[in-house]
């Protein structure tokens, strides 16, 4: 199942009221590990009853990482993907944990022709586990492994096209890779895999002691929205989420950042 | 997939992992500055996670927006 093109915004118990009075939000997204699929919160069962797609979206799969799976945490997104009758879910092309130790956030797979191998499988062994089709998300850096072989496009363009796996393509992460990488955007965008976006995110972020961090925290910057602008350019409209974790502000500040995002999409049409 | 790549990843990721939460030396050829940015982060990120975890206790059940959430959903929140 594709979802429609349009705008939608994270859910959080925060934002739960906005999604409640916005019928015209294409879908939504929620937390996997704060969502019980044996207890959802209430107001996740009124937006299926609406028709309103919600994606589970998982951040402590550890898909990057060198050791084997969790049966528990895999077991955990099958069955809210079942619960929420979600088209599919979404994680991250990222490590979390290794040898014992956690790092609660998302880390840089080396972009090697041998940890791509391992990510590939791993990506497989989720998806012969998983009810619906598995999309990935690429993630904003604060570092770069030395040992890179591949460039970001080509990375995820292998990955994409081994697995079948679709893209969640987030807009600030690149933004925030640019930024604090010097990536060259333009190079980027003509050589990633944009065919297999599925659906993008965006968010807000702030600059500290020079290095730009997507913090989910602060407004929807100019930056973040350009990059959307460009990708979408590229793409067509596609269903974009606007995501934030702290810091709501207030319904009219939320409202605005739909809006603009909402522009940028009837831009792309 | 040889057993070997997961071995050699898992080495690097280990490496990085004792740097940013331990305060060991940096995996080989990556900055200490660098993976102090990086550590920093990811502790805020932790304390921001436990916070998150109570948060609905600590905030308390008369917020306008449990009010709402229990007059529009009659329970939780």
């Amino acid at each position: 199942m594709r979802l429609p093109a349009g705008i939608g915004i994270a859910w959080r118990r925060e934002t739960a009221w906005l999604i409640q009075c916005r019928p015209d939000l294409v879908f939504s997204e929620v937390l996997a590990e704060n969502v019980d699929p044996r207890d959802p919160p209430a107001p996740l069962a009124a937006l299926l009853e609406r028709g309103t797609p919600l994606i589970p979206h998982g951040v402590g799969l550890s898909l990057g990482g060198a050791e084997a799976l969790a049966p528990a945490r895999l077991e955990h997104l099958a069955a809210l993907a079942q619960v929420l009758r979600a088209p599919f879910v979404s994680e991250h092309v990222a490590f979390v944990r290794a040898g014992g130790l956690d790092s609660g956030h998302l880390l840089p797979v080396p972009r090697t022709r041998e940890a791509l191998r391992v990510l590939i499988e791993n990506v497989q062994q989720a998806a012969r586990t998983l009810p619906v089709p598995l999309v990935l998300e690429n993630i904003a850096t604060l570092f770069e492994w030395p040992e890179n072989e591949l460039s970001e496009a080509e990375f995820l363009s292998v990955l994409f096209e081994e697995t079948g796996a679709g893209w969640l393509l987030d807009a600030s992460n690149l933004y925030a890779n640019v930024k604090n990488h010097g990536w060259d955007l333009d190079a980027f965008l003509e050589r990633a895999p944009l065919e297999r976006v599925a659906y993008v995110h965006v968010a807000g972020g702030s600059v500290a002691d020079g290095l730009y961090h997507d913090t989910h925290a602060h407004p929807l910057g100019e930056g973040p929205l350009a990059v959307l602008e460009r990708v979408l350019r590229r793409t067509g409209p596609r269903p974009v989420l606007l995501e934030r974790d702290r810091n709501f502000g207030g319904r009219r500040e939320l409202e605005a950042e739909l809006s603009a995002i909402a522009e940028v999409v009837g831009h792309a049409a | 997939m040889p057993p070997d790549a997961r071995a050699r990843l898992l080495d690097r990721q280990r490496a990085l992992l004792r740097s940013v939460l331990e305060g060991a030396a940096p995996p080989q050829g990556l900055d200490a500055e660098r993976l102090k940015r990086v550590a920093a982060t990811l502790h805020d990120k932790r304390v921001r996670s436990q916070c998150n975890a109570v948060r609905p206790v600590q905030r308390g059940r008369d917020s306008a927006l449990h009010r709402w959430w229990r007059r529009v959903f009659g329970r939780g929140g």
